[in-house]
């Protein structure tokens, strides 16, 4: 190759490789050391542990039923919250889709929670829920969805939905962008022709809207999920957890046994798990939609 | 479009009313119990407007406590990590946009997978990674990891800026004397001037936000950011709402203030690139 | 200015071959057309002379210097796009200045050089106004322009007539080549109009899957073509091309043969022809459609008129002999329509012989 021609093939590395070489430094390699901490006895506070102890911690979380509780957990809170998200989500973005007078105000008014830091956001709603200060716990009262004016995070049955609400208010507007985008992407002229076909409101909703937002759609929810499922942020701040490790998804599961028991190695081996799962609910999806595209 | 009857426009406004008060009324109780004073805390509650408001609360935050250190703190690490990552992403963003090459696949594929895993899977190696290279209690420590975090995301924003100018601006550039690189700053940098706008401002929220690693990486209250000085604070002050409030009203200021200007460019950026899936 | 040399040029992608052994001599100041339709390679070629693509082999020479590893802005060359890609940041004066500016000469050289350029091309009210602010038209002029003011070896135009409406294109062709003419500047042409080709050029490179097929003045294109497609692209409405077969008649002693070429059961004239044609006589007949005369129908040859197409100068008559299509132009006004029955007569001189399985013109 000619020295110029060199030259050329290299260009593309000298734009991408400082972001790539910074990636591996702090993402890449501490994912894979994370990995291999799994396998091995890790305790911040023991200088002497880091002995190889194959499967031991994958032994002991099977048996450790805080574990399947944060299992069945993540599950609740990443179905609950990406439904929730979506579902509203859609909502407001074929509300946003109609030219109306005031709409870029109350576009940049209902968008204004994602700009919110998550911490501020769990605190916020942590305080709302709180009888002391908030207004909640006396309005759910009212309306007899609560026997008294508790707070909910105090109630091992349904304190997860506490998070749950502070994650759907938060997440709403990235979802209604993403959506209003794809609805705005729709050419106006195929309603036009459907309409002159004699098709109402609900049945271009369902042949038009919903088919030209499926491929949107797939893609945002299926990242959307798993980072949710990765999101331990809410919970840690708004209920640590508790009461009794009853909101505990497998994410802030991981991170207490890092932070407050410092046993690197069992918490990296929870995480291995959580990868594992995410990485099979990832192929399970890509599977079933090359079977559908198929089927088309 | 067709014309709507006087119901629909009923419903469609009062779900959007809807929708409005839910987005903002948490903001807004957060704001009104900043300024009620102390002593009508408990026995005003509910009421949603105190009798008489006060500025005592935010008077004590910034003057009495370690709020403005936290503050500054999280100022210095999220503009050095927007910046930083800013700087890192449109290079990269740059690259995917205008070159096919054969790396090109893997590289993309390794910053998507960097999206996916749970990051407090590596809290445990980045720290004992950090404490040797004394980078633990360290605004540096913090920028660094940042940075690393928010790379991917900003690269694949700036590149969808980047594809919505066609390529024959460098070429022209080129041919009248300029070298890419020189193209790349002195024509299609200026060019991107609201994507550069709009990413340095998600970069600058995101590393705002950020709780679990700060959490964990530092220890001493001389170099805590915001979220974890507030959070230390309400650990320990756990019935002094007033102020609390108060801290998290100014914590929201310069996002908000961030999110206002560069909605728009947000929106634009994102919808060039999340149409595309 | 200077003499492009391209010597055995070849561009591959991957396993497509792109461009196949290009040879082309331009001369010093030579007006040269690259032609074709799209996936030809012409644009290709013109930004592998610019420096845009990396040359797969071959040779590319300016003057005497070799520039196959030279960047494009070491070439000394400059470029009109189709979308003119003027920066949209700056105003006409700074597009037309950068280029000026980078080589590091003073603010007054540049501001002269722009000035003289700007008054050539008569755009002086438009120094100061950005791209967005400009027709069509006048943003053409602009990219000429910025090229101008470089004084380059050589100027390189993709096609940048394509986005202006027919009437401005016809005077954007004038204007071009007067200009070039004025500056003497060695230019290279790309379009897939064969119009702006026939007007414009000194020669035309016609183009087709990556080879070039012919090369010549645009006279030599039109009369002598070298094969069915060259025969086919050049000239409007397109020459016609009528299956038939060669009656061998008598070879006279210089090597030539006479044959009467037959469509059907009619006989369309006698040719002479040195080359030898297939055993089965099969052959495949070319003649332009404004070379086809009117005769009575008694004499000369029967049709039936399929359709008229008055185009003001003259009509085009779709007609059907012995059952093939063909189309004839003639300015004469006409008292036949539709069905009827016409007669046309052709000079055995216009017919063109081809190969009808290469393609390839037998002469």
């Amino acid at each position: 190759m000619t020295w110029r021609g060199a030259a050329r093939a290299a260009e593309p590395y000298f734009y991408t490789l400082p972001a790539v070489m910074l990636i591996c430094a702090v993402m890449l390699m501490p994912l894979l050391i994370g990995l291999t901490y799994a396998f091995h006895d890790v305790r911040l506070l023991d200088p002497m542990s880091g002995d190889f102890v194959g499967l031991e911690h994958f032994r002991e979380l099977n048996a450790d039923p805080a574990f399947w509780n944060a299992l069945r957990n993540t599950v609740t809170w990443t179905a609950a919250s990406v439904t929730l998200q979506f579902g509203l989500g859609l909502v407001l973005a074929l509300l946003l889709n109609r030219l109306f007078p005031g709409r870029a105000l109350v576009q940049l008014l209902v968008f204004l929670p994602w700009a919110i830091p998550s911490f501020l956001s769990g605190l916020n709603w942590a305080w709302l829920f709180n009888p002391v200060v908030g207004p909640l716990p006396y309005w759910l009262h009212a309306i007899g969805a609560m026997a008294d004016a508790d707070n909910l995070l105090s109630h091992p049955r349904h304190a997860l939905w506490g998070p749950i609400i502070a994650n759907v208010w938060w997440g709403i507007p990235f979802f209604a962008i993403t959506l209003l985008a794809a609805l705005q992407s729709i050419p106006a002229d195929i309603y036009e022709a459907a309409a002159i076909d004699g098709a109402g409101p609900w049945i271009r909703f369902r042949r038009i809207t919903l088919p030209f937002l499926a491929p949107t759609m797939a893609i945002t929810i299926l990242l959307r999920t798993v980072w949710i499922a990765n999101f331990a942020d809410l919970i840690v701040i708004m209920t640590k957890g508790g009461p009794a490790d009853s909101t505990q998804i497998l994410a802030s599961y991981i991170f207490t046994q890092a932070f407050q028991r410092l046993d690197f190695g069992y918490a990296s081996a929870v995480a291995t798990v959580l990868l594992a799962l995410l990485l099979a609910y990832a192929m399970a999806l890509m599977v079933l939609r090359a079977a559908l595209m198929r089927r088309n | 479009m067709e014309t709507h009857g006087k119901s629909y426009w009923a419903i469609h406004y009062l779900l959007l009313a809807a929708f409005v008060v839910f987005a903002l009324f948490p903001l807004f109780w957060l704001l009104k119990v900043s300024i009620t004073p102390n002593d009508l805390l408990y026995s005003e509650g509910v009421r949603l407007w105190p009798s008489r408001i006060t500025a005592d609360h935010y008077a004590s935050v910034i003057a009495h406590s370690q709020f403005p250190l936290f503050f500054r703190n999280s100022v210095i690490v999220a503009t050095t990590t927007a910046l930083f990552s800013t700087l890192l992403a449109a290079a990269a963003g740059y690259g995917f946009s205008r070159f096919q090459f054969r790396a090109k696949f893997w590289i993309v594929g390794l910053m998507l997978i960097t999206q996916m895993f749970p990051l407090v899977m590596i809290i445990a190696p980045i720290f004992r990674l950090l404490k040797p290279l004394g980078l633990t209690n360290s605004l540096a420590g913090l920028v660094i990891v940042y940075t690393a975090f928010n790379v991917p995301f900003a690269s694949f924003l700036m590149q969808s800026f980047f594809d919505a100018i066609p390529k024959d601006l460098e070429e022209a550039a080129m041919l009248d004397g300029a070298n890419r690189f020189a193209a790349f700053r002195k024509i299609i940098v200026p060019l991107t001037l609201p994507g550069l706008a709009a990413t340095v401002g998600f970069v600058f929220t995101a590393a705002w936000s950020e709780l679990l690693f700060a959490l964990m990486l530092n220890s001493s209250s001389a170099a805590s950011t915001f979220p974890v000085g507030l959070l230390a604070f309400v650990s320990k002050f756990s019935v002094d709402f007033g102020q609390m409030m108060a801290a998290g009203v100014l914590a929201l200021l310069p996002v908000c203030l961030f999110f206002v200007f560069i909605q728009r460019y947000l929106v634009q950026g994102l919808t060039a690139g999340a149409v595309k899936g | 200015m200077a003499a492009i040399r391209i010597h055995e040029l070849c561009k591959s992608y991957g396993d497509a071959k792109v461009l196949r052994s290009i040879n082309l001599d331009i001369d010093d100041g030579e007006f040269v057309v690259l032609v074709g339709p799209s996936g030809c390679g012409k644009s290709t070629l013109l930004r592998l002379i610019a420096g845009l693509e990396a040359i797969t082999s071959g040779e590319i020479r300016i003057g005497e210097r070799v520039i196959n590893e030279l960047a494009p802005k070491d070439r000394d060359v400059a470029m009109v796009f189709q979308s003119y890609a003027l920066y949209p940041h700056m105003t006409v004066r700074e597009n037309m200045s950068f280029s000026l500016k980078l080589k590091g000469q003073s603010r007054d050289r540049i501001a002269a050089a722009v000035d003289a350029a700007a008054a050539k091309l008569e755009i002086q009210e438009l120094l100061d106004r950005k791209p967005r602010a400009l027709s069509g038209g006048q943003r053409q002029r602009v990219a000429m322009g910025r090229a101008m003011v470089r004084e380059p070896k050589a100027f390189l135009f993709d096609e940048p007539l394509s986005n202006l409406d027919a009437r401005l294109r016809e005077q954007m062709r004038y204007e071009i080549r007067k200009l070039q003419r004025d500056l003497g500047t060695t230019s290279i042409y790309v379009t897939h109009d064969q119009i702006e080709a026939m007007t414009m050029a000194d020669r035309i490179v016609a183009m087709h899957e990556g080879i070039a097929q012919q090369i010549g003045t645009p006279a030599d294109l039109y009369d002598d073509p070298a094969n069915l497609f060259v025969a086919g692209f050049i000239g409007s409405p397109a020459m016609n091309f009528i299956e038939a077969t060669l009656v061998h008649e008598r070879a006279a002693a210089d090597g030539v043969t006479h044959s009467m070429v037959m469509v059907g059961s009619e006989r369309l004239g006698m040719v002479q022809h040195a080359a030898a044609v297939r055993k089965d006589g099969r052959v495949t007949v070319g003649i332009r459609p404004e070379r086809i005369a009117l005769g009575s129908p008694a004499a000369a040859l029967a049709t039936r008129i399929d359709l008229l197409e008055p185009t003001g100068l003259g009509t085009v008559l779709h007609l059907r002999l012995a059952g093939q299509r063909i189309k004839m132009f003639t300015t004469e006004r006409l008292t036949a329509g539709v069905k009827d029955a016409v007669g046309i007569a052709v000079h055995p001189g216009d017919l063109l012989l081809f190969d009808p399985d290469t393609g390839v013109r037998v002469r």
